[in-house]
């Protein structure tokens, strides 16, 4: 083999093989992932396990009417007050709050009420709780 | 072959690689140790959530003989678990230090424990747990720090 003029070319080979690697490394090291939402999801469990025990009939009438009753406006707004998250409820064109809220975590929870539309009864409804940012 | 100066062509460019080579190793260190502490603190954050869970969902939760309602929680039940975790000292999630305090909507601390035993760790997690205190049937936060 001819040699260049700084190393041999192996010694390029060799050189550029472990840049290579190196990269790699930096690149799959780097890889920014985003958490998982542990807390979120904790938070979120523990909120519906309180309405559901304290507020069902609140929340029921809420699916219901749209209507938020005081004591559950202000177990939100206690909620706010400690987590720096508004909580959010939304079924269907029901939601709440009224506005100002960006969600950016949900859960779809069922909640069992009698209900009755056009004859129709249905017990189980769908309601999205999440975290507005 | 280069041409000789004070130093070679080559022995410039050599000087060059090893100390990129060793910026590149001291990089891979650091961000190795960074992942070490990354992982731990996962590790003990998931742990404090399990840990969390077991006392809002069981341990500290009212029981009747046929249910366990999770996040109602009795304070005679987290009682008797904070004299237990006092007694084996210490909690099967590799935590040394349980301090568990319950307070009610107003504030008022309602429920102040600590079980713990020497540890020279500093780093304390905690975590809030929306409860009812079913005793006085009012909405309040179970705060748990381990460390």
């Amino acid at each position: 083999m001819t040699k260049g003029i700084v190393f041999t070319i192996e010694a390029l080979v060799a050189l550029a093989f472990f840049l290579i690697a190196i990269s790699s490394i930096a690149f799959v090291t780097d890889q920014r992932r985003e958490n998982l939402p542990l807390y979120e999801t904790v938070i979120m469990n523990d909120i519906f396990q309180v309405l559901e025990l304290k507020y069902h009939t609140e929340v029921a009438t809420f699916m219901r009417t749209g209507t938020v009753s005081q004591e559950l406006d202000s177990y939100l707004k206690f909620v706010k007050e400690k987590t720096g998250h508004t909580v959010f409820l939304k079924f269907m064109r029901h939601s709440y709050p009224y506005s100002g809220c960006d969600p950016y975590f949900s859960q779809k929870r069922l909640i069992v009420y009698y209900d009755i539309k056009e004859s129709e009864v249905s017990y189980f409804h769908e309601l999205t709780v999440g975290l507005c940012r | 072959m280069g041409k000789k100066g004070l130093f070679s062509i080559d022995a410039s460019v050599a000087v060059i690689v090893v100390l990129t080579i060793s910026i590149l190793f001291y990089s891979i260190i650091q961000s190795f140790m960074s992942s070490l502490h990354n992982l731990d603190v996962r590790q003990r954050t998931a742990s404090l959530i399990i840990f969390s869970n077991q006392i809002v969902r069981n341990e500290g939760a009212y029981k009747t003989n046929t249910e366990t309602t999770s996040n109602l929680i009795s304070m005679s039940e987290l009682n008797s678990f904070i004299s237990s975790l006092q007694k084996s000292n210490a909690s099967d999630y590799g935590f040394d230090y349980v301090e568990l305090n319950l307070s009610g909507r107003s504030g008022s601390v309602l429920f102040s424990s600590k079980s713990f035993r020497e540890t020279a760790r500093s780093e304390t997690f905690c975590i809030d747990r929306f409860v009812v205190i079913k005793d006085l049937n009012e909405e309040g936060i179970l705060r748990i720090c381990a460390k």
